[in-house]
Parts: structure tokens; C-alpha cells; sequence
């Protein structure tokens, strides 16, 4: 008679692997080297539009922690200078108010001229944001935009803004930095740049 | 210092506990070996499960928004509660497994 067939010794590598992963992770520079390999870097230039996208809203109408880095990256850059239009992306999630608005509330509040500030608050995807907000900006004439987001989602946000036919200049806005050295944050950073590789795979695959 | 902290705190309870169950429960290197694989099983199962639910959950977010184009955020999937039921799950069906080579 044959032997039965048992999983548990693959189970014991697949959990090994898992414990090898985890350690590697948190106390070698992996995540920050793979993170760095995906990443777009700053190329900050005059442009015809500063496009803030979407990040999240509280739903008692608190900006998330990445909306509201890249909403006052988006406000400083305004303030020097470079653009003379600001838009504001994001929607309602689940009940909240809409995120674009928020943003340009604060950006009113931070100086920021009403005639100045542009909003997008129907999309729900990148995909989306990035059609609606393109179609805004080719009523104005534009070109040429700064855009403000995270370092990992910069590459698949500007390859859609570029294949509908805008240049872009990407100005990354990072909760967590990528060159993170604590054993927390490297495996967050893993976390997110795993997360982000598989989107950008997503994406190429829809297209 | 700082990152060194926990994993040295991991070492030292984790000995305290050995040499505290060694002299109360007088057990060999053997049932030591059977214990890490046991929990190295369990992790893998973790993973398995883990994985199987994030694929079968990315799937059938996709399904809905091409069928019914009803919008399902894929970051649904990236929260703790996730894990944490994963671990549950993986817990039972460790235990079944286990019960049932037992037998």
C-alpha cells in the first residue's frame, strides 16, 4: 500500500518561508530597495495645472493622513508659483462628505483664490480620476501638470494622464518614507509596495 | 538599541517560558521539535488560507464591478479584520487537520 498523501510538511516550509520572510523584511533594506525600484522621483516644474489625487476621508469629515499630505503638497506648490490652477480629486466614501471638497476648503483657508481651484469628486478609481480630471483640464487648454501623489502610485497614475496625452511632472508625497529603517516600517513599506506591484499589474492587464 | 528591543524581549520571555515548562512538564527535545513544526504548519496554513482569500476576494470584486457595476473598493481587502479572521480560520482548519491524523 502507497503512503497517504499529507500536507503538513509543505505547510512546515510554506510557514518556515513565512517567518524567513518576515524576518528579512523587517531587518534588511529588501522592502526599501524593492519600494525604490518602483517608485517615480520628484521632477518639479512650471506646469498649466497642480492635480492633488484622492486619497481618503473620514466619515466625520476628517481628512486621512495621506489626503492631507498631498492636499498641502499640492497648496504649497501652488503658492510658489507653479501653476495657476489647482485641482482637487476624491469622492464620498460611504457616507462621508466629499474629500475633494474638504481639500478645497482648507485650501481656501490656506489662501488659495476660489477662480484658482478645480474639483473631481465622482471618481472612485485612478482610472477614473484620471479621465474626468483630463477632460476638465483639455477644456482649459492644459498641457502640462504637476502631478501629487505617492511615490508608488505615481507610476500607474502617469502612465494614464500620459497616454491620454498630458506631460507629466510627478511630485511624490510619502507617509512613509521609502528609505524607512525600523523593523515596523520596513513591513509596512513591504506591505505597500507589494500591494502597489500587484495594482500596477492589475492595471496593465485591464488596459 | 531601539530595534533590537522587541526581538530580545521575544528571546528572553520565550526562554523564561521554556525553562519554567521544561521543570513543571519535564518534557524532551522531541516534544520541542513536534511544537515548532506544529506552529510552522499552522503559519503555513495562515498563509494559505490568507492567500486563497485575498485571490478569491480580488476575483469576485472585479466580477461584481464588470457584472453589476457596482463599485466594491479593492482596499476593502487590505485591513487588519481580514488577518485576524484568516488567523481564525486557519486555527479551525489547523485543528481539524490535526485531529483528523490523530486518528
Amino acid at each position: 500500500m502507497g503512503r497517504r498523501f499529507s500536507f503538513h510538511p509543505i505547510l512546515r516550509t510554506l510557514g518556515l518561508l513565512c517567518v524567513l520572510g518576515v524576518l528579512v523584511t523587517a531587518y534588511t533594506p529588501l522592502p526599501n530597495l524593492l519600494a525604490q525600484s518602483l517608485a517615480v522621483s520628484s521632477n518639479v516644474r512650471p506646469a498649466d495645472a497642480i492635480v492633488v489625487l484622492g486619497a481618503g476621508i473620514h466619515r466625520d469629515g476628517t481628512l486621512g493622513k495621506d489626503s492631507l499630505r498631498r492636499a498641502v503638497q499640492g497648496i504649497v506648490l501652488y503658492r510658489r508659483g507653479l501653476a495657476p490652477v489647482i485641482v482637487f480629486s476624491g469622492p464620498s466614501y460611504e457616507g462621508s462628505p466629499v474629500e475633494a471638497e474638504a481639500r478645497a476648503e482648507l485650501a481656501r483657508q490656506l489662501g488659495v483664490p476660489e477662480k484658482a481651484i478645480l474639483l473631481e469628486g465622482r471618481a472612485d478609481t485612478t482610472a477614473e480620476e484620471v479621465e474626468h480630471i483630463t477632460a476638465q483640464l483639455r477644456q482649459r487648454g492644459a498641457k502640462r501638470i504637476l502631478l501629487v501623489t505617492s511615490s508608488l502610485h505615481l507610476p500607474r497614475a502617469s502612465s494614464r494622464f500620459e497616454r491620454l496625452g498630458l506631460k507629466v511632472f510627478p511630485m511624490p508625497v510619502d507617509d512613509l518614507p521609502l528609505s524607512t529603517d525600523g523593523p515596523d516600517g520596513r513591513l509596512a513599506l513591504m506591505v505597500y509596495t507589494v500591494r502597489e506591484a500587484l495594482a500596477q499589474w492589475l492595471y496593465r492587464a485591464g488596459e | 538599541m531601539d530595534k533590537l528591543y522587541v526581538p530580545l524581549l521575544i528571546v528572553f520571555t520565550s526562554l523564561a517560558g521554556y525553562l519554567y515548562t521544561k521543570r513543571t512538564l519535564r518534557f524532551d527535545r522531541g516534544d520541542l521539535r513536534r511544537a515548532i513544526n506544529g506552529t510552522l504548519e499552522f503559519i503555513g496554513c495562515w498563509v494559505v488560507v490568507y492567500g486563497a482569500n485575498i485571490l478569491l476576494g480580488l476575483a469576485l470584486i472585479l466580477l461584481i464591478r464588470q457584472l453589476t457595476g457596482f463599485f466594491i473598493s479593492l482596499y476593502v481587502l487590505k485591513g487588519v479584520l481580514l488577518v485576524l479572521f484568516t488567523l481564525l480560520q486557519a486555527l479551525v482548519l489547523y485543528h481539524l487537520w490535526c485531529v483528523h491524523r490523530r486518528e
